[in-house]
């Protein structure tokens, strides 16, 4: 198990997506995507005579939206933070991806786009993305949706969204670009990245809570507030999951407490699972 | 006094509830938590949350105590609100004029006095609306001071010497050709540098003399003038007092007369234990016909040993019929006997005598000048023979008493040729025996002072 702290501690990005992915994939008892080898290599170009039921249409097409929204920067009462946690989990996915042979690129937005890396393929565009991961800052707002939209449209083919945030956005408008990135044909999954200090709320006493987005404070009694505070945001996960569920999106819940590499192997396993049906 | 035209008092009324302010002001402020979103977080009262409880009640309850104690105080010291009993004066000052009628310096200083005496009661001192005048010093002049209002008055006279006999003592009955003192106490007033000449006088014949100078402005001077009556029967006696230029010579003289009687002396002969020096003293006074001897010794416990009419105890009426109590083996005495001699020395007159043959010890002690004894044992039996020079120092004191007197100089003669009779060739005896004549000439022996005779 790879311990997020631990992770976090390497300077090296792509070391640490290479420890991440290697030890997962080594470590699958079946290879996601379809081949003729036990183990999941590579992909290679189509050639006459191939099977075109081994044809990976979304091949091309692997786009990382990174939220960096300044929410992300909490990181609770111990462990990384939710950034942190981002930033690592898309370089390992981005590392994935680029060791298939695939293109991939990156998009990071909190209420705008801040940055946009096209999918390409390539050792050195892997870079790219890397370094653009290991300088994402979170700051300002979020503005899920627009971003969604414009990573979609950016997807000139159909191809898989893999979205990394805590979607602290008005929902609705989330949801609204998702189910569009999903009836265009595109693969979407989630990694609703939270930490266990939101989901849980153990605090005492009066506390003044600051908003890292907005800079809004409230005073608030934890004990008088928290039970309540705990069922909202269990509505609000339960919310997104069935959405997902509704719209055939991935979802997977990520607590910044967890190992990075066992979230990683339960979302190939899925995807196995998906792939296989 | 609370001034509640004071401001500081206002102030410090107001600091009372510091205490409580500055708890309330020192509630802890709320954790300060950044959190990713407020979505979920309920609308919080405000209003509520900043009325919390305060923290630390305990404290509070204490500090909140403190304030209610000097609230408490505040209402007793202002009107005696809770207890009655209190009462606190809350009229205005007496305010005094006060005028000088002169301006000599007594007047000043007594106007400074009064003032100093008056510091805490008086408020206003020469105001116009005056409830009450002093007048220091001079006439006044009557029609000047206000009706209704009043007036009291400081004369200063003149200072002018005086010098007045203020007591005089007769002496106690004595015995003719037995001294006895004449005692004077005399006052003077504004007599410093001056001096004065005491007599003392009978039918106009001038028997003492004495002067004094007087140092003081006021100043008392006991006079002690030595007087031995010549025959049996009672002495008219003057003391008069002489000074210069004294306008006053009413009070300078006062006359008293002195009782001599020729009937024997009666001697209380006092043994606390059977001691061989008053043995051999008894013996001598019981066959001089001057003395008239009784005699108490306590041979063991329950057994007395009298002779003649003694007391039945040392006691201060027991002794007011005897002229002299000789007491052997005295460290035996007791605190109430002790006090019993002592009071028959000073106040009645009487002689005491200690006959000691051990080392001083005992309440006893205190009636003797002083502690420093040095205790000698005598291995021999020695003559004590009169000393020459160095037995001064006794025989001084023995002019003091008649009955020392008489006895050292009936025995002393018979002694003054007797040699030392030892037995054998002691030395240590001799050395010892030899002390005891350089040092004194007592009957009794065993005991001397380190400096000098007992």
């Amino acid at each position: 198990m790879l311990d997020p702290v631990l992770l976090s501690s390497i300077g090296d990005l792509e070391l640490v997506a290479r420890v991440t992915v290697d030890g997962t994939v080594s470590g699958l008892h079946r290879s996601p995507f379809h081949g003729y080898s036990a183990e999941f290599s590579q992909y290679r170009h189509y050639r006459v005579g191939d099977d075109l039921k081994y044809v990976d249409w979304k091949l091309f097409a692997r786009t990382v939206a990174v939220d960096a929204s300044g929410s992300m920067a909490f990181r609770g009462r111990q462990g990384v933070s939710k950034l942190d946690y981002a930033r690592m989990l898309a370089a390992a996915l981005a590392y994935l991806v680029a060791g298939q042979g695939d293109a991939v690129g990156l998009v990071i937005y909190d209420e705008v786009l801040r940055q946009y890396v096209p999918s390409r393929m390539g050792q050195s565009h892997l870079r790219s993305v890397l370094l653009a991961l290991s300088k994402m800052q979170a700051s300002g707002g979020t503005a899920a949706a627009a971003a969604l939209r414009r990573a979609t449209d950016l997807l000139r083919r159909r191809g898989l969204l893999l979205v990394v945030s805590d979607l602290y956005d008005e929902d609705a408008r989330v949801e609204a670009e998702l189910r569009r990135a999903a009836r265009i044909g595109h693969e979407v999954a989630v990694f609703h990245v939270l930490t266990r200090d939101e989901i849980e709320f153990p605090f005492a006493g009066d506390i003044e809570i600051e908003d890292l987005e907005t800079g809004r404070t409230v005073l608030a009694n934890a004990a008088a507030t928290g039970a309540e505070y705990r069922r909202q945001f269990a509505e609000f996960l339960e919310r997104w999951r069935s959405r997902c569920a509704g719209y055939g999106i991935d979802y997977t819940r990520v607590i910044t407490d967890m190992p990075l590499d066992a979230v990683l192997r339960g979302y190939l396993l899925r995807r196995t699972g998906s792939v296989g049906r | 006094m609370i001034s509640w035209l004071y401001p500081a008092a206002w102030m410090r009324l107001a600091a009372l509830a510091g205490p409580i302010v500055v708890h309330l002001l020192r509630r802890q402020r709320a954790a300060r938590l950044a959190f990713p979103s407020l979505r979920f977080v309920p609308a919080s009262r405000t209003a509520a949350i900043r009325l919390r409880l305060p923290t630390e009640p305990l404290l509070l309850a204490v500090r909140v105590a403190i304030v209610a104690l000097r609230l408490l105080a505040i209402a007793i010291a202002i009107g005696g609100v809770i207890d009655p009993a209190v009462s606190v004066r809350r009229s205005r000052p007496v305010r005094l004029d006060v005028r000088l009628l002169d301006e000599s310096s007594s007047a000043h200083a007594a106007r400074d006095q009064l003032v100093s005496h008056l510091k805490d009661d008086v408020a206003t001192l020469n105001a116009g609306a005056a409830d009450a005048i002093v007048l220091v010093g001079g006439r006044p002049d009557v029609s000047s001071l206000p009706a209704k209002v009043p007036v009291f008055t400081i004369s200063l006279r003149p200072t002018t010497a005086n010098v007045r006999i203020v007591d005089a003592a007769s002496p106690a009955a004595s015995r003719p050709g037995q001294d006895v003192h004449a005692i004077a106490d005399i006052e003077a007033t504004g007599m410093a540098g001056r001096g004065s000449v005491i007599t003392l006088e009978h039918q106009g014949i001038t028997l003492g003399r004495l002067e004094h100078r007087w140092t003081l402005e006021r100043e008392r001077f006991r006079a002690m003038l030595p007087f031995t009556p010549p025959a049996a029967g009672t002495v008219a006696l003057r003391i008069n007092v002489t000074t210069a230029d004294e306008r006053d010579g009413t009070d300078n003289a006062t006359d008293f007369r002195v009782l001599s009687f020729s009937r024997p002396l009666k001697v209380l002969i006092f043994e606390a234990r059977p001691s061989w020096a008053i043995a051999f003293i008894r013996r001598a006074l019981e066959s001089d016909p001057t003395f008239q001897i009784a005699s108490y010794a306590r041979a063991s416990r329950g057994a007395e040993v009298t002779a003649g009419d003694p007391p039945a105890s040392l006691t201060s009426g027991g002794l007011d019929a005897f002229d002299a109590v000789i007491a052997g083996a005295p460290e035996e005495l007791g605190r109430v006997e002790v006090d019993a001699l002592d009071r028959f020395a000073r106040i009645r007159g009487g002689a005491v005598i200690f006959a000691p043959d051990r080392r001083p010890a005992g309440p006893y002690t205190t009636l003797i000048p002083t502690g420093d004894f040095e205790q000698i044992l005598l291995d021999l039996p020695v003559g004590i023979s009169r000393a020459g020079p160095a037995g001064n120092r006794c025989r001084s004191r023995h002019r003091e008493t008649g009955i020392a007197r008489r006895r050292s100089g009936k025995h002393s003669t018979d002694r003054d040729d007797e040699p030392l009779r030892r037995r054998g060739d002691d030395s240590t005896g001799k050395r010892a025996a030899r002390r005891v004549e350089r040092n004194c000439d007592h009957d009794s022996a065993l005991a001397r002072r380190r400096n000098g005779g007992i």
